[in-house]
């Protein structure tokens, strides 16, 4: 019997480079649980993405959700100053508390750092995403059209389908980190039909057929490329968009295209 | 992988089922569809058992669809036949009948599902006829207390698949080669599950399911060696191609990469 491991390693490699891909979904710092191996720093972290052939990544600090995303956003900046491939993403918190300061001085800064895009984690952070606790903070990211990425296990499905639809020009990016992969199709099938701000990204995507499914019924361009590195290996995520069984120009607009329009669309 | 669509297929799958989950949709859940992502992604043959067997105790209805599936495809699909320690003699009756046809390569046991524990006196038929007759045994290992998610999460069927229970088993038989799929599941599970092959000849793990933790291949192939892994995807859970892009990519030799990919596998279920 004979194997073919090297040539398909070699084109695997080559189409990751065509594609160009923007990861998403890129960490810092060290994560909160354990693991074989870490990477935790910043040049860490660039010289796996080398090895990835990954291109650029949007990055966000370990400390912004096991601390407080003041620590976390303020440490993310630093690290990532001088590094022209990476750029930030913020987790944020409701405006209730006076955490942040005022909501909009701290948006507007952050986009002054180049910073678009924002994560939360009500459940980590113990407060709810409905709009009783969140109005302020989700209508501002919608006035500016900031992208949202949340993870399902960080709330609910009826409360992730109660702000998509109340908040309709929010671009929400559900990722599954940290859960079981796609394994929500039921929940996650009417809500994309329901809501077209929806959006998917790659990382615990691989659910049997599960990418190449949500393509099939709503085209690619609700599917984002992102790895959850270094946490999860890129690699899983990065075949199944090579891999995956739709034309070129959608691998092309899964890899970076989606990313890239959504951050070019915030309004600064 | 427009790139390698013409590469002869040469990946064997050690570990997918067939059939259907009640908690979850599986698109295009069919045989020509999996064939066609097989030939499309470098899979030579699957191995399969049908999880009606492993979730229920319809054993019968399993054992059934999973050889019309084997029948379909021959040497695209392999099968398993499915032991349940609740009823070890009509069990062991379908598993020694289907063992005996053409294109099952071994057993698969899902302590989780079926609720028995590894090490119960309920798998003791089925140990010795392995044992006596060099079958292989795939059995599902998952760790209680998954570590890597955040607030953990206990669950509780899994306290039966915890690769530690493999341990007392290898040691009682050792002829007996017991392959743990997922390589333990989490983190936790991970460190009983290099222990135990670490001391145990006779034990091997696959690389199955939905954990895609970075840096776990490398970690394994240094703790236990290349020749201990089996490739396994589960399909039609989860996606193949996830799995061999982090065979590939993994800073493992090309060597270590192929004992993975089918030289493994085709030395314990001897293909060739």
């Amino acid at each position: 019997m004979k194997g073919y491991t090297a040539e398909l390693e070699k084109s695997f490699r080559d189409e990751v480079k065509s594609l160009g891909f923007f990861d998403a979904n890129c960490w810092i710092g060290r994560p909160n649980f354990p693991g074989p191996y870490y990477l935790h720093g910043v040049e860490e972290i660039v010289e796996h993405l080398d090895y990835c052939g990954i291109e650029r990544a949007m990055v966000s600090h370990a400390l912004a959700r096991f601390s407080h995303p003041l620590v976390g956003n303020d440490l993310l900046l630093k690290a990532i100053d001088g590094f022209p491939r990476l750029t930030g993403s913020f987790v944020l918190l409701p405006g209730a508390t006076g955490e942040l300061g005022s909501l909009d001085g701290y948006l507007d800064s952050m986009l002054k750092a180049n910073v678009r895009a924002v994560r939360l984690f009500p459940k980590s952070h113990n407060y709810s995403l409905g709009d009783w606790t969140c109005s302020d903070l989700l209508s501002r990211l919608e006035e500016r059209l900031l992208p949202l990425f949340i993870w399902p296990r960080e709330t609910d499905w009826d409360t992730l389908y109660e702000v998509s639809s109340r908040h309709a020009r929010l671009p929400v990016v559900l990722e599954q980190c940290e859960e079981e992969a796609f394994w929500n199709l039921r929940y996650l099938v009417p809500l994309l039909e329901k809501c077209a701000n929806v959006r998917v990204e790659t990382n615990k995507g691989h659910l049997y057929l599960g990418i190449d499914e949500i393509v099939r019924r709503f085209g690619a361009g609700r599917v984002i490329f992102g790895s959850n590195t270094p946490i999860d290996d890129p690699f899983a995520s990065l075949m199944l968009v090579t891999g995956g069984d739709f034309p070129e120009d959608d691998k092309r607009r899964i890899a970076h295209g989606n990313l890239d329009t959504l951050r070019s669309g915030v309004k600064m | 992988m427009s790139a390698h669509d013409n590469l002869e297929p040469f990946i064997i799958d050690a570990h997918i089922h067939l059939g259907h989950m009640a908690n979850f949709f599986m698109p295009d859940n069919t045989l020509d569809r999996m064939i066609r992502l097989m030939d499309r992604c470098g899979i030579k043959a699957v191995c399969a058992s049908h999880i009606v067997g492993l979730m229920t105790h319809h054993f019968e209805y399993a054992h059934a669809e999973t050889l019309k599936a084997v029948q379909a495809f021959p040497g695209r699909i392999y099968g398993y036949a499915i032991y349940n320690p609740h009823f070890p003699e009509k069990s062991m009756e379908v598993v020694k009948d289907h063992l005996g046809k053409k294109g099952f390569i071994g057993v698969k046991i899902h302590p989780a599902g079926h609720r028995y524990p590894i090490d119960g006196v309920g798998y003791t038929p089925l140990w010795e006829h392995a044992s006596e007759h060099g079958i292989p045994v795939l059995t599902h290992t998952w760790d209680a207390t998954p570590q890597n998610t955040y607030p953990y999460e206990l669950v509780p069927a899994q306290v039966n698949a915890q690769p530690k229970l493999v341990d007392p088993v290898a040691e009682r038989y050792p002829d007996l080669r017991i392959i743990m799929a997922h390589s333990g599941g989490h983190y936790n599970g991970h460190l009983q599950a290099i222990e135990v092959a670490r001391k145990r000849k006779n034990v091997f793990v696959d690389i199955a399911g939905e954990t895609i933790s970075f840096g776990l291949i490398e970690w394994f192939v240094t703790e236990i060696g290349a020749g201990k892994i089996l490739f396994g995807s589960d399909i039609n859970w989860l996606d193949p191609r996830a799995h061999i892009g982090r065979v590939l990519g993994s800073r493992i030799s090309t060597a270590d990469k192929e004992r993975i990919f089918y030289k493994n596998a085709d030395s314990l279920f001897r293909f060739s």
